[in-house]
């Protein structure tokens, strides 16, 4: 995304902010949602529209695990890793996406580029624990290992939904 | 932030507060913090995140102390002292969590550490060390990987503890922000840029965050020899050898190998301890191969003269082969090698016979600004006594000799009347025709620093300076500087801006400039200077509005035809302000070299003995022949070009060059080169064969900085010791001696003790020098005029109740705007403007000599606008061939919208593609300055 379209963007935004740097994560946000990644590319276009340094805006970028620095797959399973989900077994989900997908520790992007699966912090859905979200919205839980694959199965089925990223 | 103004900052009363630190009451201005208050006590909290010099930001919590009732151990280095507090800072508790912390970080490191093994200064092992920490409990290894993709610094990520030092180091004292922490928890490490390698990112390699760095994480690369922590070093307090803002440095020497290993910015000094890549890497040169060791004679056999080293040889893609020097053993074997009797025997009696053949108006010497004042100083009492001439000159003539001539003319000092830290306390800065991040970059980060504290830089020049990035950049046509600015000055008396009482009272022939600029309305000046009505009235408002403004300019101003009427129409609207003489005020010229102001103050000008006296005074003439001993000649000598303009008429027939080069610095420089190779005589005392030394019948192998001690006067007036760090290789000699040497030869007796007794003599003829000796020159060094330099630093603010005019006033020196020398035309249709770049010196003798800096810097380029470059079909980093109607050359086209449509930018440093065969040696009438500028220019695909 060029440093235009971004700038675009946020302009009118600008007056809610006191500070301009407070602009970088709406106009990261912005700039993923066209591939759903953001690349260098991406990364100097925000910094030129913010007015930030690269250096500042990829350490917000490399901060926050939904802004994603790498592409990733058509699906995005986060599996919650925090402390009610982890004593109700989200570790055995993910021992289970290890498995089935073939993907170190549970996280990564699969070999087919379908499906990428990320831990996750506490998703305030401590009473369904373990859970699951899947992009950025559907939140399901308590959900077994079998369960798991299921999703897994339905979402490698299923297309990529529109406006994924906004 | 100490101000440089703050013996005169007003006294405010400061509140205090008193508390109890280890059972001992200490009683600290209030906002001292509890760290900062126990070291004045004597009592050495351990810190790691935290260095004096940066802001605390309090995230590594070794600092800790216990305060009673506190919940839980605070971090000192952020606690602000309260009155009635109670801290301990070595309770058990305090030293158990210490050490626990300690073994947490020393769980991530690897076995050793590159900084403790370089110079033996890890903060963190000597901390593991004091708690007896040999191996920790913890898990760890990050397996962080290793960056050595910088000439300078290596990177291990294994070894940082995310302490921020380097990030604050890069972005608050040299703001560059380069560096920010990416990822999160245990996988964070620093990155520089989008986290690119670091030698791939914006990186300056100013070496401040290797500085900065606790741990061996950021160490410097060797540069000469390995820095080794069990390598005995000895500390040379000195300053850099290379710009005028003359950073004080201190060398790390290994005497065994007679070489810098390092080299440290000094904190208490005027640049703060901050340096840049010249400073901190550059130092190898005088340990080159190259180096001079025995005089030398031409061999009869390369009589009639011709260069020597052929042209560079480079592939098609302008990268070099075979090295920048590929033929200098070929050009020594031009030469014998003589013992110093039989070199400086020839070198007295060839001098001897031309003066008493021809009168001494046929011999010359050109002096150096990168010598020292003593070095100065004799080399024009060599030139008037033993000479018996006033042709003597040297490279202020080609960078700001028109500057000087314009403040001569209309303040009666040609020096900058206040420092370049006073950008400080300044609202509104105007920086023009500088590129300052390149040229002077540790000033430079002085001016960033100030924008980000709220002054507001107005930057105006032609090419697009980094510093455009911090303030509002105002791109004007080249050369229109005088109509940009009488239009300024037009707008401000229009409204009604000017400084009324300060023109009544401090200046005069103010109606001369009225009737002037009435002619120069904003719409007048528009089309000239390419900048809008509107823009040019709001501009003019805010200089007008300001409480302070200061004045900073270079070359970009002074080399022009036009130059003194540049630096006039600066000058006019500072005085028209009342912008001169409080702080935050003034007019700063920026100085090139590392001796600039000192070379001049020590009379390596034509016109004038040291102190700026006229030799066509009686008075003064008569007070230096009584000081020398000998009768002087009246009449003022010729400057740079002329004399080059001599050699090629046969008037100049001997010519004395110390330490310039130029064969590469003359502008228009086969023409120069023709007149030097057609002398009778030229001796070149230096410390490589340069190209100038190429056609030289004698040789004279000279010092280089590190060898010598000498006094040293920066852009600020701050006169500094340089000390002696190594010994100069074979049978080079010090320069004053070998200057002393041939004087005597020629039948002048000279007998100083030491180089000390030499200052001394120039101190007591020069009276604003006048009582400094070397003792006082330690630390912050000097400012002349130094009234009383036992006690104080020296003046900072100049001329605040007057000028040291005859009438007391500053005169304004109204300008009109005359067109520059050489206007494009459809045969050269575009604009040539040479300049530097950030890591060359000049000629780069020394730093393409100098590992570091070539390895950033190899190949020749220009910088071209993209659209230019598209209409000729050439593409980025493809070849091109410039030329004038002098002469031409080929070279790297780099595509840059730094420099605007249908102008060329081409650093002047590189042999193989000397931008200065393509200048013109039309001159400034007033300052005799060259128009390295501006000329007219024809680009072709290559
Ligand atoms: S060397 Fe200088 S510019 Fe480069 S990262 Fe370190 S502090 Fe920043
Ligand atoms: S800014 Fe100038 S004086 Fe300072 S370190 Fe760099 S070259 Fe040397
Ligand atoms: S811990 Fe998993 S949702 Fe709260
Ligand atoms: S030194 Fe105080 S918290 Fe790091």
């Amino acid at each position: 995304m060029t440093a235009d379209e971004i700038r675009a963007h946020i302009d009118p935004m600008r007056h809610e902010f006191a500070e301009s740097r407070s602009l970088v994560l709406p106009a990261l946000k912005f700039a993923q949602t066209e591939k759903g990644h953001l690349d260098r590319d991406d990364l100097a276009a925000v910094a030129d529209a913010v007015g930030l340094t690269s250096a500042y805006v990829e350490s917000v970028a490399s901060f926050y695990d939904r802004l994603y620095l790498k592409p990733t797959g058509k699906r995005i399973v986060s599996v919650c890793v925090t402390l009610s989900c982890l004593l109700r077994g989200s570790d055995e989900l993910l021992r289970r996406i290890e498995e089935r997908e073939g993907l170190p520790h549970g996280v990564g992007t699969t070999d087919d580029g379908e499906l990428t699966v990320q831990e996750a912090q506490c998703l305030g859905y401590c009473d369904r624990a373990p859970c699951v979200q899947v992009d950025v919205d559907e939140t399901m839980g308590p959900l077994s290992a079998d369960d798991v694959e299921r999703l897994l199965d339905d979402l490698r089925a299923g297309d990529r939904p529109e406006r994924l990223w906004r | 932030m100490n101000s440089p103004l703050a013996p005169d900052a007003p006294e405010t009363a400061t509140k205090t507060v008193t508390l109890e630190i280890d059972g001992r009451s200490v009683t600290v201005p209030e906002g001292t913090t509890v760290w900062e208050a126990a070291r004045e006590m004597g009592i050495e909290i351990p810190v790691l995140c935290h260095d004096p010099v940066l802001d605390p930001v309090g995230v590594c919590r070794m600092c800790v102390v216990e305060v009673e009732g506190a919940r839980t151990l605070v971090a000192s280095c952020v606690r602000d002292c309260e009155d009635g507090l109670k801290v301990k800072t070595a309770s058990d508790a305090v030293v158990r969590n210490r050490k626990t912390l300690t073994e947490l970080l020393m769980a991530d490191q690897r076995d050793t550490s590159t900084r403790d093994e370089k110079t033996g200064d890890d903060e963190l092992f000597s901390l593991a060390r004091e708690f007896g920490i040999t191996e920790s409990r913890f898990p760890g290894g990050n397996s962080r990987p290793v960056d050595s993709s910088s000439p300078v610094i290596d990177v291990d990520h294994q070894a940082c503890i995310l302490c921020d030092r380097c990030i604050r180091a890069c972005d608050d004292i040299q703001s560059n922000w380069v560096i920010g922490r990416t990822g999160k928890g245990y996988k964070t490490r620093i990155g520089f840029d989008l986290d690119n390698p670091m030698g791939a990112s914006t990186c300056v390699e100013c070496g401040e965050c290797a500085a900065a760095c606790p741990t061996g994480a950021l160490t410097n690369k060797p540069i000469t020899v390995p820095i080794e922590a069990k390598r005995p070093l000895e500390d040379v307090d000195s300053t850099c050898p290379y710009c005028g803002v003359g950073c004080a440095l201190t060398l790390k020497v290994d005497r065994e190998e007679n070489k810098v290993v390092y080299a440290e910015g000094r904190e208490d000094s005027a640049n703060e301890g901050r340096l840049c890549v010249k400073g901190r890497y550059g130092f190898d040169y005088a340990s080159h191969a190259h180096r001079l060791t025995k005089p030398l004679i031409r061999k009869e056999s390369h009589y009639p003269k011709t260069t020597l080293t052929g042209a560079m040889q480079r592939k098609d893609d302008g990268t070099r082969k075979n090295g920048v020097y590929p033929d200098y053993d070929k050009a020594l074997s031009a030469f014998r090698e003589a013992t110093w009797e039989e070199a400086l025997d020839l070198v007295a009696s060839k001098l001897k016979g031309i003066r008493d053949e021809h009168g001494g108006g046929a011999l010359a010497g050109f002096g150096s600004a990168k010598c020292s004042n003593e070095e100065a100083y004799l080399f024009q009492k060599m030139v008037r006594t033993a000479f018996q001439t006033n042709n003597v000159d040297h490279c202020t003539r080609l960078c700001h000799a028109s500057s000087v001539a314009a403040l001569l003319e209309t303040i009666g000092s040609g020096a900058v009347t206040t420092v370049y830290a006073d950008v400080r306390n300044a609202d509104v800065a105007l920086l023009t025709g500088t590129n300052a991040t390149s040229n002077h970059p540790v000033a430079a980060t002085f001016f960033k620093e100030a924008a980000r504290n709220g002054t507001k830089l107005i930057i105006v020049n032609p090419h697009r300076p980094e510093l455009a990035d911090h303030g509002e950049f105002v791109r004007i046509k080249p050369g229109s500087d005088v109509s940009f600015y009488n239009a300024i000055m037009n707008v401000i008396l229009e409204e009604g801006l000017e400084d009324t009482a300060y023109i009544e009272q401090f200046t005069e022939n103010f109606d001369a400039l009225k009737e002037v600029i009435a002619r120069y309305t904003p719409e007048v000046a528009a089309p000239i200077c390419g900048i809008e009505p509107d823009r040019i009235r709001e501009i003019a408002r805010t200089i007008g509005a300001a409480n302070a403004m200061i004045v900073l300019w270079g070359m970009g101003i002074s080399q022009h035809v036009h130059g003194t009427d540049n630096a006039r129409s600066l000058i006019s609207l500072c005085l028209m302000t009342g912008n001169v003489g409080r702080p935050g005020t003034g007019l700063h010229p920026l100085r090139g070299q590392n001796n600039v102001q000192g070379a001049s103050d020590a009379g390596l000008i034509p016109m004038v003995f040291p102190d700026y006296q006229s030799v066509a005074d009686d008075d003064v003439r008569a007070r230096y022949e009584e000081a020398w001993g000998v009768p002087l000649d009246p009449v003022p000598g010729k400057t740079v070009v002329e004399i080059a303009h001599g050699t090629e008429e046969g008037s100049i027939k001997g010519m004395y060059i110390l330490g310039e080069n130029p064969f590469l610095s003359d502008p228009n420089v086969q023409r120069a080169r023709d007149g030097f190779m057609n002398l009778d005589f030229l001796v070149v005392q230096d410390i490589f064969l340069t190209e100038t030394a190429e056609v030289a019948d004698v040789v004279l192998p000279a010092t280089s900085y590190f060898e010598k001690t000498g006094t040293y006067t920066n852009t600020d007036r701050r006169v500094q010791l340089g000390q002696t760090a190594l010994e100069p290789p074979g049978e080079a000699r010090l320069d004053w001696q070998i200057l002393c040497d041939v004087m005597t030869r020629m039948g002048y007796e000279q007998g100083y003790a030491d180089v000390e007794d030499v200052f001394v003599e120039f101190s007591d003829l020069t009276d604003s020098y006048k009582g400094l000796r070397y003792r006082h020159l330690a630390g912050r060094g000097k400012l002349w005029p130094c009234p009383d330099p036992e006690n104080d630093e020296g003046i900072v603010v100049l001329f605040g109740d007057g000028f040291p005019t005859p009438t007391k006033r500053g005169k304004f020196s109204p300008a009109e705007v005359i067109p520059p020398a050489e206007l494009p035309d459809a045969e050269y249709p575009f604009v040539l403007n040479t300049g530097r770049t950030l890591q060359h010196w000049h000629t780069g003798s020394m730093t393409r000599r100098a590992k570091a800096l070539d390895e950033i810097n190899p190949d020749a380029f220009c910088e071209i606008h993209p659209d230019d470059l598209a209409t000729l079909g050439v593409d980025d980093g493809g070849m091109v061939r410039l030329s004038t109607r002098r002469n031409h050359i080929r070279i790297k086209a780099i595509s840059s919208t730094k420099t605007s449509k249908g102008s060329v930018f081409v650093p002047f440093h590189y042999r193989e593609a000397a931008a200065n065969l393509l200048t013109t040696d039309a001159l400034d009438p007033v300052g005799k300055i060259p128009s390295f500028k501006f000329c007219a220019l024809k680009v072709e695909k290559a």
